[in-house]
């Protein structure tokens, strides 16, 4: 895998995460084995207005330009400040507020990872279907319940290549 | 020689003694540079947009200038802001409440005589700009017939004319307004005034259920539309509509006595919800062909004293200087409790003046040459309440008395707190003007009685008090100039409607900042009657307040 855009659809999602454990491709619901994550924080503090692309970094120093679409802004939230839904409190959170135009983020890692995925929640209670779309051609969906219990269970969805072990899986 | 001296120390001491555990510093100060005209980005269609249109427009002297610039495009469709940062107008009646470091607010959307909407929108930079997530609850989507005609007569139906403001009995602009967002139970519900003629300020208030979000309350799955027409059956066919019959998801409240607005929520164990509430009965003070008052309130002190035409002192930012007849509508702040956010049980009514608790004063009607005599609060029509850190709460209020001769009460943004801590729904019934008309937190343009004795109105500086806030230029409201009326009339300074909120300042929506800092959040308008300035109406503001360090409770 040269590179892995990753392509979530609908409206929120937590930290963006690099998972290392081995398995045929496809979708996970699980970060089984957690190496490297992105602090959606460095992109401001709460209310911050994002402008697409941006470019964050992750804690393992990757680069990883994030986007929408239609090239939309993405706005911040933290969880159990502004955000009132199931990531564990503090969880800082990218929102693709669809007043401001967004409709999904787009990952791109300038160096090449074997899997990511991301905590996600859509913004009105009840259930939801939750999207990833790996280099604009393999999906997996994933169900998920959205409420505001601020306990961490946001969903996982992610994406991992079939790649053996852990050895280059950034 | 040194006795003398300790004596004198001996005297100031006691003197500061007593005022140990009293604040010494000022309730509010201003946060310098905090006070703004706000924008709106996206939403609809706005008075000024850059680049395309400023919609200006007067009724008096004569009907001049396009109120309606750019309200629909080329196709005969209503445009929008989208993709626009621009003046906050024609929006008014917020409320807003604040989220983590978010302001979600909600507004009357209200461009005169043609539509009124509710319009959510969200503000990151406490209440400068605010970015619209959504609209509902509309009356239409037609476009004026003439841009230019200030009352907006005839729309355009089925491309056809078909008449809107010429016939009172369609909606012109009365919709659903004064929007009020309350959670209980676990369901959450908007409500609003059904300003139809015949329904306003005597049907209960019109309630529709909002999913709840993680993110903010957006309004999209609302119906666009708050009426299935804005059209009356009296129009002459094919233009037969059904106004004001409401749409089919739309509720109603039950128990509130005329409700015009919600202040405010106050939770109680139990799952009890005590609401305070505006009551407004029109021409309450009007007597019948019998010399009697049938709908004044119980409490209402008697003898009915009605105010006088607005007094000729007073008109400096009327255009026409045509002085309003008396206002005979009887307002009343009255709480009543929910346990399910839609049946609601009346508990009373605050106190009228002379009464102890009281927060308005029917018998204030002014006279000319009569010091401080305009004064006093005679309509008490908006507000937010917050809760303070001593149990008690406070109320920040938009108020006025005969100097306008408007019950809507636009005149000042004034402070009161509850007698008493709050420890049930009663305690909310007796209240303590500290900010009044006379010491305000901010007021529309100054006026002065010029007969002896020498009063203005408001006696002191006001909190915030500052000239030349608009964000418009003269050119931008051209054919619009201020008056400039003879003498004795006192030219307030930085001259007439210089703000824009010289005519008008009402709803003030109080948000915790921090534990030293208020944000309050207003509406104003340039001129009191939007027909004399309809380039510069219906404008949304914010100001900050320095207040003693935890004050207030965090809300």
């Amino acid at each position: 895998m040269k590179t892995v855009k990753t392509y979530l659809i609908l409206t929120t999602s937590a930290a963006a995460l690099a998972v290392a454990t081995p398995a045929s491709a496809g979708g996970v619901t699980s970060p089984v084995s957690v190496i490297d994550s992105i602090d959606w924080s460095q992109l401001g503090t709460e209310g911050t207005i994002v402008n697409a692309p941006a470019t964050v970094t992750t804690a393992l120093g990757n680069v990883v330009t994030v986007s929408d679409t239609a090239g939309a802004p993405l706005l911040r939230y933290d969880q159990s400040s502004a955000w009132s839904g199931n990531f564990a409190p503090g969880t800082a959170l990218l929102y693709t507020a669809p007043f401001l135009g967004t409709s999904d983020i787009t990952l791109t890692f300038a160096t090449p990872v074997l899997g990511a995925g991301a905590q996600i929640q859509a913004n009105y209670n009840g259930p939801f279907t939750a999207q990833i779309t790996v280099n604009g051609t393999q999906t997996f969906t994933e169900s998920g319940v959205s409420n505001a219990n601020a306990d961490g269970s946001a969903i996982f969805i992610g994406w991992l290549g079939a790649r053996s072990r852990r050895s280059s899986s950034r | 020689m040194n006795s003398k001296i300790f004596g004198a120390s001996a005297i100031a001491i006691l003197a500061v003694t007593p005022a140990l555990g009293v604040t010494t510093q000022p309730l509010f100060t201003f946060v310098a540079g905090s006070l703004t005209e706000s924008n709106v980005t996206n939403g609809p269609w706005t008075l000024h947009r850059t680049g395309s249109h400023d919609a200006s427009g007067i009724k008096v002297p004569s009907v001049a200038g396009t109120p309606y610039a750019g309200y629909c495009n080329g196709q005969g469709k209503v445009t929008t802001n989208q993709g626009s940062t621009s003046v906050m107008q024609p929006y008014y009646f917020p409320f807003v409440f604040r989220k983590g470091q978010i302001l979600e607010g909600f507004f009357d959307y209200r461009p005169r005589n043609e539509q009124e909407a509710t319009v959510a929108a969200i503000s990151t930079d406490w209440g400068a700009t605010w970015i619209v997530t959504s609209q509902a609850l509309g009356l239409n989507n037609y476009c004026p017939a003439n841009p230019q005609d200030p009352d907006n007569n005839s729309v355009i139906v089925n491309n056809t004319t078909a008449p809107y403001g010429s016939n009172a009995d369609n909606a012109a602009d009365n919709g659903l307004g004064h929007a009020f967002i309350l959670t209980v139970a676990g369901v959450q519900r908007i409500y609003n005034l059904n300003r139809a003629t015949n329904h306003i300020d005597s049907d209960q208030l019109v309630v529709h259920t909002i999913p709840l979000a993680a993110g903010g309350t957006f309004l999209t799955t609302l119906p666009a539309l708050g009426y299935p027409s804005p059209l009356a059956p009296t129009n002459p066919a094919p233009f037969k509509g059904t106004y004001p019959l409401l749409d089919p998801t739309a509720q109603a409240t039950t128990g509130l006595l005329t409700p015009d607005a919600i202040l405010g929520a106050v939770n109680f164990p139990g799952g009890v919800i005590a609401v305070v509430y505006v009551s407004k009965v029109l021409n309450g003070t009007a007597a019948d062909a019998n010399g009697n008052y049938p709908n004044l309130p119980p409490n209402y002190p008697l003898p009915v004293k009605n105010c006088k035409k607005t007094p000729s002192f007073a008109l400096t930012n009327i255009v026409s200087a045509s002085a309003k007849g008396a206002n005979t509508d009887v307002t009343a702040v009255r709480v009543a409790t929910t346990t399910d956010g839609v049946n609601f049980t009346d508990i009373g009514a605050v106190p009228y003046a002379p009464n102890a608790g009281a927060l308005t004063d029917p018998n204030t009607v002014g006279a000319a040459g009569v010091a401080d005599s305009f004064s006093g609060i005679r309509w008490l029509g908006s507000g937010s309440i917050v809760p303070l850190t001593n149990g008690k709460y406070g109320l920040f209020f938009g108020a006025g008395n005969c100097l306008d001769n408007d019950s809507d009460g636009f005149h000042f943004i004034g402070y009161a707190e509850t007698t008493n801590a709050v420890s049930g729904p009663s305690d909310l019934l007796t209240w303590k003007v500290i900010k009044g008309l006379d010491n305000p937190i901010m007021s529309t343009d100054t006026v002065t009685d010029t007969q002896s004795p020498y009063s203005q109105y408001p006696a002191q500086t006001p909190v915030v008090s500052l000239t030349g806030v608009n964000l418009l230029t003269p050119s931008q409201v051209l054919p619009w100039t201020p008056p400039t009326p003879a003498a004795p009339i006192v030219i307030p300074p930085g001259g007439y409607t210089s703000n824009f909120y010289s005519g008008r300042l009402y709803d003030p929506q109080a948000v915790y900042k921090d534990n030293q800092t208020l944000t309050i959040v207003f509406a104003g308008y340039n001129t009191p009657q939007p027909s004399n300035n309809l380039g510069d109406y219906r404008s949304i503001g914010r100001f900050q307040l320095t207040v003693p360090t935890n004050y207030f409770k965090p809300f």
